[in-house]
Protein backbone atom coordinates (compact mmCIF):
# COMPACT_ATOMS: atom_id res chain seq x y z
CA UNK A 1 0.00 0.00 0.00
CA UNK A 2 3.25 2.42 0.41
CA UNK A 3 2.75 3.70 -3.31
CA UNK A 4 -1.07 4.79 -2.27
CA UNK A 5 0.61 7.23 0.14
CA UNK A 6 2.25 9.58 -2.69
CA UNK A 7 0.21 11.68 -3.89
CA UNK A 8 -0.44 11.19 -7.88
CA UNK A 9 -2.10 14.74 -8.66
CA UNK A 10 0.34 17.64 -9.58
CA UNK A 11 3.36 15.54 -8.36
CA UNK A 12 5.14 15.38 -11.95
CA UNK A 13 8.36 17.20 -12.71
CA UNK A 14 8.40 17.38 -16.95
CA UNK A 15 8.27 19.87 -18.90
CA UNK A 16 5.59 19.34 -19.96
CA UNK A 17 3.85 21.15 -16.59
CA UNK A 18 5.09 24.34 -18.45
CA UNK A 19 2.23 24.02 -20.71
CA UNK A 20 -1.12 25.32 -20.05
CA UNK A 21 -3.63 22.92 -18.42
CA UNK A 22 -6.00 22.76 -21.14
CA UNK A 23 -2.98 21.83 -23.56
CA UNK A 24 -1.59 18.93 -21.22
CA UNK A 25 -4.86 17.45 -21.26
CA UNK A 26 -5.38 18.01 -25.17
CA UNK A 27 -2.04 16.29 -25.41
CA UNK A 28 -3.03 13.51 -22.61
CA UNK A 29 -6.01 12.59 -24.97
CA UNK A 30 -3.52 12.77 -28.27
CA UNK A 31 -1.78 10.34 -26.17
CA UNK A 32 -3.99 8.14 -25.38
CA UNK A 33 -5.81 8.15 -29.07
CA UNK A 34 -2.55 7.23 -30.59
CA UNK A 35 -1.97 4.16 -27.79
CA UNK A 36 -5.61 3.04 -29.28
CA UNK A 37 -5.16 3.76 -33.02
CA UNK A 38 -2.02 2.53 -33.32
CA UNK A 39 -2.36 -1.35 -34.68
CA UNK A 40 -1.09 -3.23 -31.86
CA UNK A 41 -0.84 -6.61 -33.62
CA UNK A 42 1.96 -5.24 -36.03
CA UNK A 43 5.50 -4.06 -34.68
CA UNK A 44 5.60 -0.92 -35.98
CA UNK A 45 2.36 -0.47 -34.41
CA UNK A 46 3.59 -2.11 -30.80
CA UNK A 47 6.97 0.02 -31.46
CA UNK A 48 4.49 3.39 -31.95
CA UNK A 49 2.30 2.90 -28.73
CA UNK A 50 5.76 1.58 -26.59
CA UNK A 51 7.69 4.81 -27.92
CA UNK A 52 4.73 6.92 -26.85
CA UNK A 53 4.08 5.77 -23.75
CA UNK A 54 7.88 6.37 -22.94
CA UNK A 55 7.97 10.01 -24.71
CA UNK A 56 4.49 10.64 -22.61
CA UNK A 57 6.18 9.43 -18.98
CA UNK A 58 9.52 11.18 -19.88
CA UNK A 59 7.99 13.96 -20.86
CA UNK A 60 5.50 14.25 -17.43
CA UNK A 61 8.31 12.67 -15.50
CA UNK A 62 6.14 11.82 -12.85
CA UNK A 63 7.72 9.31 -9.40
CA UNK A 64 9.38 6.72 -9.51
CA UNK A 65 7.31 4.92 -6.94
CA UNK A 66 4.34 6.03 -8.67
CA UNK A 67 5.50 4.79 -12.08
CA UNK A 68 6.64 1.67 -10.42
CA UNK A 69 3.06 0.91 -8.36
CA UNK A 70 1.18 1.54 -11.47
CA UNK A 71 3.31 -0.33 -13.90
CA UNK A 72 2.70 -3.60 -10.99
CA UNK A 73 -0.89 -2.49 -11.02
CA UNK A 74 -1.34 -2.66 -14.68
CA UNK A 75 0.86 -5.95 -15.18
CA UNK A 76 -1.63 -7.21 -12.44
CA UNK A 77 -4.49 -6.53 -14.07
CA UNK A 78 -2.99 -7.31 -18.12
CA UNK A 79 -0.69 -9.57 -17.56
CA UNK A 80 -3.33 -12.37 -17.19
CA UNK A 81 -5.37 -11.45 -19.87
CA UNK A 82 -2.01 -12.21 -21.96
CA UNK A 83 -1.00 -15.46 -20.42
CA UNK A 84 -4.19 -16.98 -19.59
CA UNK A 85 -6.26 -16.18 -23.38
CA UNK A 86 -5.01 -19.10 -25.12
CA UNK A 87 -5.60 -21.41 -22.59
CA UNK A 88 -9.33 -20.09 -22.59
CA UNK A 89 -12.11 -21.53 -24.41
CA UNK A 90 -13.25 -18.01 -25.94
CA UNK A 91 -10.74 -16.25 -24.90
CA UNK A 92 -9.31 -12.85 -26.05
CA UNK A 93 -8.60 -13.17 -30.27
CA UNK A 94 -5.36 -10.83 -29.90
CA UNK A 95 -4.30 -10.98 -25.86
CA UNK A 96 -1.18 -9.07 -26.85
CA UNK A 97 -2.98 -5.98 -28.43
CA UNK A 98 -5.09 -5.76 -25.26
CA UNK A 99 -1.99 -6.27 -22.55
CA UNK A 100 -0.03 -3.64 -24.51
CA UNK A 101 -3.22 -0.74 -24.93
CA UNK A 102 -4.35 -1.76 -21.27
CA UNK A 103 -0.66 -0.67 -20.13
CA UNK A 104 -0.10 1.96 -21.90
CA UNK A 105 -3.16 3.39 -21.36
CA UNK A 106 -3.15 2.75 -17.03
CA UNK A 107 0.99 4.51 -17.74
CA UNK A 108 -0.39 7.31 -20.50
CA UNK A 109 -3.48 8.50 -17.67
CA UNK A 110 -1.28 8.22 -14.44
CA UNK A 111 1.44 10.30 -16.58
CA UNK A 112 -1.52 12.82 -17.25
CA UNK A 113 -2.68 13.52 -13.89
CA UNK A 114 1.04 13.57 -11.95
CA UNK A 115 1.16 16.65 -14.31
CA UNK A 116 -2.48 18.43 -13.25
CA UNK A 117 -3.24 19.68 -9.68
CA UNK A 118 -6.77 19.78 -9.09
CA UNK A 119 -6.63 23.49 -9.75
CA UNK A 120 -4.68 23.05 -12.91
CA UNK A 121 -7.68 20.65 -13.86
CA UNK A 122 -10.37 22.84 -13.36
CA UNK A 123 -8.90 25.82 -15.13
CA UNK A 124 -8.19 23.16 -18.24
CA UNK A 125 -11.25 22.18 -18.35
CA UNK A 126 -12.92 25.83 -17.81
CA UNK A 127 -11.03 26.43 -21.33
CA UNK A 128 -12.02 23.57 -23.41
CA UNK A 129 -15.26 23.33 -24.99
CA UNK A 130 -16.83 20.78 -22.45
CA UNK A 131 -20.17 21.41 -21.20
CA UNK A 132 -19.94 22.98 -17.20
CA UNK A 133 -22.10 20.14 -15.74
CA UNK A 134 -19.58 17.29 -16.89
CA UNK A 135 -16.89 19.34 -16.20
CA UNK A 136 -17.98 19.73 -12.57
CA UNK A 137 -19.09 16.19 -12.00
CA UNK A 138 -15.29 15.17 -13.13
CA UNK A 139 -13.84 17.88 -10.87
CA UNK A 140 -16.28 16.76 -7.50
CA UNK A 141 -15.16 12.79 -8.34
CA UNK A 142 -11.71 13.78 -8.52
CA UNK A 143 -11.74 16.00 -4.83
CA UNK A 144 -13.79 13.16 -3.47
CA UNK A 145 -11.40 10.50 -4.66
CA UNK A 146 -8.31 12.34 -3.08
CA UNK A 147 -10.37 12.49 0.24
CA UNK A 148 -11.26 8.65 0.04
CA UNK A 149 -7.87 7.49 -0.65
CA UNK A 150 -6.46 9.71 2.00
CA UNK A 151 -8.90 7.58 4.64
CA UNK A 152 -8.13 5.00 2.78
CA UNK A 153 -4.61 4.94 3.80
CA UNK A 154 -5.25 6.10 7.20
CA UNK A 155 -7.24 2.76 7.40
CA UNK A 156 -4.46 0.66 6.23
CA UNK A 157 -2.75 3.14 8.79
CA UNK A 158 -4.38 1.66 11.69
CA UNK A 159 -4.72 -1.52 10.44
CA UNK A 160 -0.71 -2.50 10.08
CA UNK A 161 -0.36 -0.83 13.60
CA UNK A 162 -3.38 -2.79 15.13
CA UNK A 163 -2.89 -5.70 13.50
CA UNK A 164 0.92 -5.97 12.96
CA UNK A 165 0.30 -6.83 9.16
CA UNK A 166 2.73 -4.74 6.66
CA UNK A 167 2.89 -4.64 2.66
CA UNK A 168 0.85 -7.41 0.91
CA UNK A 169 -0.85 -8.41 4.27
CA UNK A 170 -2.24 -5.23 5.14
CA UNK A 171 -3.56 -4.53 1.40
CA UNK A 172 -5.12 -7.77 1.65
CA UNK A 173 -6.81 -7.06 5.09
CA UNK A 174 -7.98 -3.89 3.94
CA UNK A 175 -9.84 -5.96 0.85
CA UNK A 176 -11.61 -8.07 3.48
CA UNK A 177 -12.41 -4.93 5.44
CA UNK A 178 -14.47 -2.79 2.88
CA UNK A 179 -18.25 -3.92 3.95
CA UNK A 180 -17.41 -3.61 7.11
CA UNK A 181 -14.88 -0.99 8.19
CA UNK A 182 -13.63 1.01 4.88
CA UNK A 183 -17.15 1.52 3.35
CA UNK A 184 -19.18 2.90 6.32
CA UNK A 185 -15.86 5.40 6.74
CA UNK A 186 -15.78 6.34 3.38
CA UNK A 187 -19.18 6.42 3.05
CA UNK A 188 -19.39 9.01 6.19
CA UNK A 189 -16.18 11.08 5.23
CA UNK A 190 -17.98 11.67 2.05
CA UNK A 191 -20.91 12.75 3.32
CA UNK A 192 -19.15 15.69 5.72
CA UNK A 193 -16.90 16.67 2.71
CA UNK A 194 -20.82 17.15 1.04
CA UNK A 195 -21.93 19.33 3.86
CA UNK A 196 -19.46 21.32 3.59
CA UNK A 197 -19.70 21.61 -0.07
CA UNK A 198 -23.26 22.62 0.29
CA UNK A 199 -22.46 24.66 3.44
CA UNK A 200 -19.61 27.10 1.62
CA UNK A 201 -21.84 27.16 -1.68
CA UNK A 202 -19.29 25.53 -3.68
CA UNK A 203 -22.07 24.67 -6.60
CA UNK A 204 -22.55 28.74 -6.91
CA UNK A 205 -19.19 30.40 -8.52
CA UNK A 206 -18.52 29.81 -11.91
CA UNK A 207 -15.76 27.15 -12.63
CA UNK A 208 -13.63 29.89 -14.64
CA UNK A 209 -14.25 32.35 -11.68
CA UNK A 210 -11.54 30.90 -9.85
CA UNK A 211 -8.44 31.73 -12.92
CA UNK A 212 -7.82 29.92 -16.03
CA UNK A 213 -4.47 30.24 -18.12
CA UNK A 214 -4.89 31.67 -21.94
CA UNK A 215 -2.84 29.40 -24.15
CA UNK A 216 0.58 30.40 -25.72
CA UNK A 217 2.89 29.95 -28.87
CA UNK A 218 4.56 26.87 -27.36
CA UNK A 219 0.66 25.30 -25.93
CA UNK A 220 -0.54 26.08 -30.05
CA UNK A 221 2.85 24.17 -30.88
CA UNK A 222 2.28 21.24 -28.72
CA UNK A 223 -1.57 21.24 -29.74
CA UNK A 224 -0.61 20.87 -33.23
CA UNK A 225 2.44 17.69 -32.37
CA UNK A 226 -0.22 16.01 -30.43
CA UNK A 227 -2.96 16.39 -33.71
CA UNK A 228 0.03 15.28 -36.01
CA UNK A 229 1.16 11.89 -34.04
CA UNK A 230 -2.75 11.18 -33.52
CA UNK A 231 -2.97 11.25 -37.17
CA UNK A 232 -0.38 9.47 -37.97
CA UNK A 233 -1.31 6.86 -35.87
CA UNK A 234 -4.73 6.96 -37.97
CA UNK A 235 -2.53 6.69 -40.90
CA UNK A 236 -0.76 3.57 -39.33
CA UNK A 237 -3.71 1.73 -38.95
CA UNK A 238 -5.34 2.37 -42.37
CA UNK A 239 -2.21 1.55 -44.25
CA UNK A 240 -2.27 -1.88 -42.16
CA UNK A 241 -5.64 -2.86 -43.23
CA UNK A 242 -8.19 -1.00 -40.37
CA UNK B 1 -31.71 48.18 15.58
CA UNK B 2 -29.77 44.83 14.17
CA UNK B 3 -31.51 41.64 14.68
CA UNK B 4 -30.02 39.14 16.76
CA UNK B 5 -27.01 36.98 15.05
CA UNK B 6 -28.76 33.69 16.30
CA UNK B 7 -31.96 33.20 17.83
CA UNK B 8 -33.01 29.77 18.95
CA UNK B 9 -36.84 28.84 19.87
CA UNK B 10 -37.64 25.36 21.37
CA UNK B 11 -35.29 23.98 19.10
CA UNK B 12 -35.30 20.25 18.92
CA UNK B 13 -32.86 17.90 16.82
CA UNK B 14 -33.88 14.23 15.82
CA UNK B 15 -31.18 11.88 14.02
CA UNK B 16 -33.02 9.56 11.18
CA UNK B 17 -34.62 6.39 12.69
CA UNK B 18 -33.70 7.37 16.48
CA UNK B 19 -36.47 7.49 18.93
CA UNK B 20 -34.77 10.41 21.26
CA UNK B 21 -33.67 13.30 19.84
CA UNK B 22 -30.44 14.35 20.19
CA UNK B 23 -31.29 17.81 21.53
CA UNK B 24 -34.15 18.72 22.65
CA UNK B 25 -36.54 22.00 22.92
CA UNK B 26 -33.33 24.56 23.07
CA UNK B 27 -34.14 28.03 23.15
CA UNK B 28 -31.07 31.01 23.62
CA UNK B 29 -30.03 34.21 21.54
CA UNK B 30 -26.63 35.29 20.88
CA UNK B 31 -26.26 39.17 20.79
CA UNK B 32 -23.91 41.21 18.57
CA UNK B 33 -19.95 40.75 19.27
CA UNK B 34 -21.14 38.17 22.23
CA UNK B 35 -19.24 35.21 22.44
CA UNK B 36 -20.55 32.19 23.69
CA UNK B 37 -19.72 28.41 24.85
CA UNK B 38 -21.41 25.56 24.47
CA UNK B 39 -19.64 23.10 26.63
CA UNK B 40 -20.68 19.84 27.50
CA UNK B 41 -18.74 16.66 27.93
CA UNK B 42 -18.21 13.78 24.94
CA UNK B 43 -21.97 13.09 23.30
CA UNK B 44 -23.41 15.84 24.44
CA UNK B 45 -25.20 17.36 21.52
CA UNK B 46 -22.85 20.36 20.31
CA UNK B 47 -22.28 19.46 17.22
CA UNK B 48 -25.45 18.25 15.93
CA UNK B 49 -26.56 21.97 17.47
CA UNK B 50 -24.17 23.80 15.19
CA UNK B 51 -25.18 21.56 12.02
CA UNK B 52 -28.57 22.04 13.10
CA UNK B 53 -28.08 26.01 13.03
CA UNK B 54 -26.91 26.10 9.42
CA UNK B 55 -29.79 23.42 8.10
CA UNK B 56 -27.82 20.52 7.69
CA UNK B 57 -29.48 18.24 10.04
CA UNK B 58 -33.28 18.49 10.22
CA UNK B 59 -34.42 20.38 13.31
CA UNK B 60 -38.07 21.39 14.51
CA UNK B 61 -38.58 24.76 16.68
CA UNK B 62 -37.32 28.04 15.53
CA UNK B 63 -33.61 29.37 13.83
CA UNK B 64 -33.10 32.72 12.91
CA UNK B 65 -30.02 33.56 11.53
CA UNK B 66 -29.57 37.84 11.35
CA UNK B 67 -33.45 37.99 11.13
CA UNK B 68 -33.80 35.36 8.46
CA UNK B 69 -35.75 31.85 9.48
CA UNK B 70 -33.95 29.23 8.80
CA UNK B 71 -36.31 26.83 5.92
CA UNK B 72 -35.14 24.92 3.36
CA UNK B 73 -35.81 27.29 1.00
CA UNK B 74 -33.66 30.26 3.16
CA UNK B 75 -30.84 27.77 4.25
CA UNK B 76 -28.61 29.16 1.24
CA UNK B 77 -28.92 32.92 1.95
CA UNK B 78 -28.65 32.27 5.50
CA UNK B 79 -24.95 30.30 5.20
CA UNK B 80 -23.66 33.60 3.72
CA UNK B 81 -24.36 35.30 7.01
CA UNK B 82 -22.67 32.72 8.81
CA UNK B 83 -18.58 31.51 9.05
CA UNK B 84 -18.57 27.85 10.14
CA UNK B 85 -15.65 25.82 11.65
CA UNK B 86 -16.37 22.26 11.26
CA UNK B 87 -14.86 20.00 14.13
CA UNK B 88 -12.42 17.79 11.63
CA UNK B 89 -11.15 20.64 9.58
CA UNK B 90 -10.15 18.61 6.71
CA UNK B 91 -13.47 17.86 5.99
CA UNK B 92 -14.42 21.55 4.75
CA UNK B 93 -11.27 22.13 2.42
CA UNK B 94 -12.50 22.19 -0.77
CA UNK B 95 -9.42 23.46 -2.81
CA UNK B 96 -5.81 22.19 -3.24
CA UNK B 97 -4.01 25.12 -2.43
CA UNK B 98 -4.29 27.81 1.10
CA UNK B 99 -4.98 30.38 -1.14
CA UNK B 100 -7.01 29.38 -3.08
CA UNK B 101 -9.53 28.09 -0.52
CA UNK B 102 -9.27 31.36 1.08
CA UNK B 103 -10.15 33.33 -1.48
CA UNK B 104 -13.19 31.00 -2.83
CA UNK B 105 -15.24 32.59 -0.27
CA UNK B 106 -14.57 36.21 -1.29
CA UNK B 107 -15.26 35.12 -5.65
CA UNK B 108 -18.46 33.52 -3.91
CA UNK B 109 -19.46 36.51 -3.15
CA UNK B 110 -18.52 38.13 -5.96
CA UNK B 111 -15.04 39.92 -5.55
CA UNK B 112 -12.54 39.57 -8.38
CA UNK B 113 -10.03 36.58 -8.17
CA UNK B 114 -7.16 39.29 -7.69
CA UNK B 115 -8.47 41.10 -5.24
CA UNK B 116 -9.88 37.89 -3.79
CA UNK B 117 -6.24 36.65 -3.33
CA UNK B 118 -5.26 40.12 -1.82
CA UNK B 119 -7.73 40.00 0.36
CA UNK B 120 -7.00 35.95 1.68
CA UNK B 121 -3.44 36.63 1.92
CA UNK B 122 -4.29 39.40 4.47
CA UNK B 123 -6.45 37.52 6.65
CA UNK B 124 -3.66 34.54 6.19
CA UNK B 125 -1.22 36.89 7.27
CA UNK B 126 -3.73 38.23 10.33
CA UNK B 127 -3.82 34.72 11.66
CA UNK B 128 -0.21 34.33 11.45
CA UNK B 129 -0.16 31.64 8.49
CA UNK B 130 0.61 34.00 5.95
CA UNK B 131 3.48 31.77 4.42
CA UNK B 132 1.39 29.21 3.81
CA UNK B 133 -0.63 30.77 0.71
CA UNK B 134 0.97 28.88 -1.84
CA UNK B 135 1.45 25.43 0.14
CA UNK B 136 -0.69 22.69 -0.93
CA UNK B 137 -3.42 21.65 1.71
CA UNK B 138 -2.70 17.83 2.30
CA UNK B 139 1.23 18.75 2.84
CA UNK B 140 0.27 20.71 6.08
CA UNK B 141 -0.09 20.15 9.72
CA UNK B 142 -3.73 19.78 11.52
CA UNK B 143 -3.10 22.82 13.26
CA UNK B 144 -1.85 24.53 10.07
CA UNK B 145 -5.44 23.07 8.44
CA UNK B 146 -7.60 24.22 11.38
CA UNK B 147 -6.02 27.76 11.07
CA UNK B 148 -6.59 27.52 7.13
CA UNK B 149 -10.32 26.24 7.44
CA UNK B 150 -10.56 29.01 10.31
CA UNK B 151 -9.14 31.78 7.44
CA UNK B 152 -12.00 30.56 5.19
CA UNK B 153 -14.64 31.08 7.57
CA UNK B 154 -13.72 34.71 8.41
CA UNK B 155 -12.48 35.72 5.32
CA UNK B 156 -15.71 36.95 4.45
CA UNK B 157 -16.35 38.75 7.81
CA UNK B 158 -19.57 37.49 8.25
CA UNK B 159 -21.76 38.33 11.35
CA UNK B 160 -21.88 35.50 12.76
CA UNK B 161 -19.42 32.83 13.35
CA UNK B 162 -20.32 29.13 14.24
CA UNK B 163 -16.78 27.31 15.14
CA UNK B 164 -16.82 23.28 16.26
CA UNK B 165 -14.08 22.58 18.54
CA UNK B 166 -11.72 24.99 17.51
CA UNK B 167 -8.43 23.75 19.45
CA UNK B 168 -9.16 20.55 18.97
CA UNK B 169 -5.70 19.19 18.43
CA UNK B 170 -3.70 22.72 18.52
CA UNK B 171 -0.79 23.25 20.81
CA UNK B 172 -1.25 25.40 23.97
CA UNK B 173 0.46 28.31 21.91
CA UNK B 174 -2.11 27.75 19.28
CA UNK B 175 -4.76 27.96 21.55
CA UNK B 176 -3.55 31.39 23.19
CA UNK B 177 -3.19 32.69 19.49
CA UNK B 178 -6.97 31.20 18.72
CA UNK B 179 -8.21 33.18 21.26
CA UNK B 180 -6.13 36.24 20.52
CA UNK B 181 -7.87 35.69 17.03
CA UNK B 182 -10.93 35.38 18.30
CA UNK B 183 -11.16 38.83 20.66
CA UNK B 184 -10.27 40.75 17.82
CA UNK B 185 -13.20 39.81 15.56
CA UNK B 186 -16.43 41.79 15.75
CA UNK B 187 -18.70 39.03 15.11
CA UNK B 188 -20.97 37.08 17.41
CA UNK B 189 -19.94 33.78 18.07
CA UNK B 190 -21.12 30.77 18.98
CA UNK B 191 -17.96 27.99 20.19
CA UNK B 192 -19.02 24.27 20.70
CA UNK B 193 -16.15 23.08 22.88
CA UNK B 194 -14.89 21.17 26.20
CA UNK B 195 -12.19 23.42 26.76
CA UNK B 196 -12.68 24.93 29.51
CA UNK B 197 -9.20 27.28 29.98
CA UNK B 198 -10.29 28.68 26.30
CA UNK B 199 -13.38 29.39 27.50
CA UNK B 200 -12.31 31.54 30.23
CA UNK B 201 -10.07 33.33 28.34
CA UNK B 202 -12.12 34.17 25.70
CA UNK B 203 -16.20 33.48 26.29
CA UNK B 204 -18.35 36.38 27.86
CA UNK B 205 -21.10 33.49 28.38
CA UNK B 206 -21.76 29.56 28.82
CA UNK B 207 -24.29 27.45 27.69
CA UNK B 208 -23.98 23.67 29.78
CA UNK B 209 -25.54 21.26 26.88
CA UNK B 210 -26.87 17.86 28.65
CA UNK B 211 -27.77 14.87 27.14
CA UNK B 212 -28.97 17.25 24.29
CA UNK B 213 -30.82 19.63 26.53
CA UNK B 214 -29.65 23.01 28.10
CA UNK B 215 -28.71 22.07 31.94
CA UNK B 216 -27.65 25.61 32.95
CA UNK B 217 -26.40 29.49 31.66
CA UNK B 218 -23.22 31.07 33.52
CA UNK B 219 -21.02 33.56 33.12
CA UNK B 220 -17.49 31.12 34.84
CA UNK B 221 -16.71 27.91 34.28
CA UNK B 222 -15.66 27.11 37.63
CA UNK B 223 -19.12 25.51 38.78
CA UNK B 224 -19.05 23.20 35.14
CA UNK B 225 -15.33 22.36 36.42
CA UNK B 226 -17.03 21.22 39.84
CA UNK B 227 -19.78 19.29 38.01
CA UNK B 228 -17.26 17.36 35.82
CA UNK B 229 -14.86 16.46 39.00
CA UNK B 230 -12.02 18.81 36.90
CA UNK B 231 -11.68 21.34 39.52
CA UNK B 232 -8.33 22.32 40.34
CA UNK B 233 -6.89 22.25 43.92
Amino acid sequence: MRWLRHRILGSGRGVIGRLAPQTRLICAVSALAVGLAAPARTLAGSVTIFATVLLWLALCRPSAAILGGTFVMGLAVFAPVMLLSPFVDGGAANPWSIFLRGLAAVLISVGAASTLTESDLRGGLVRLPIPDIAARILLQVVHQTSTLVGETTRVSAAMAVRGGGQGSRTAFELLASIPKVWLPRVISRAERVADAMELRGFGDVELGAMGSVPPTRLDRFAIAAAILAMAGAVALRLGNGG
Amino acid sequence: MNPAPLLCRAVSVHHDGETNPVIEGLSFTVEPGERVAVVGLNGAGKTSLLLALVGLVPHSGEIVVCGLRLSRRTAPELRRNVGFLFNVPEDQVLFPTVEEDVAFGLVRGGLGLGEARQRAHGCLHALGIGHLAGQLIHRISHGQKLRVALASAIVTDPPLLLLDEPTAGLDPRGRRDLSVVLERRTAAQLIATHDLDFVDRLCTRVLLLEGGALAGETVDTAAIRARWGCDQG
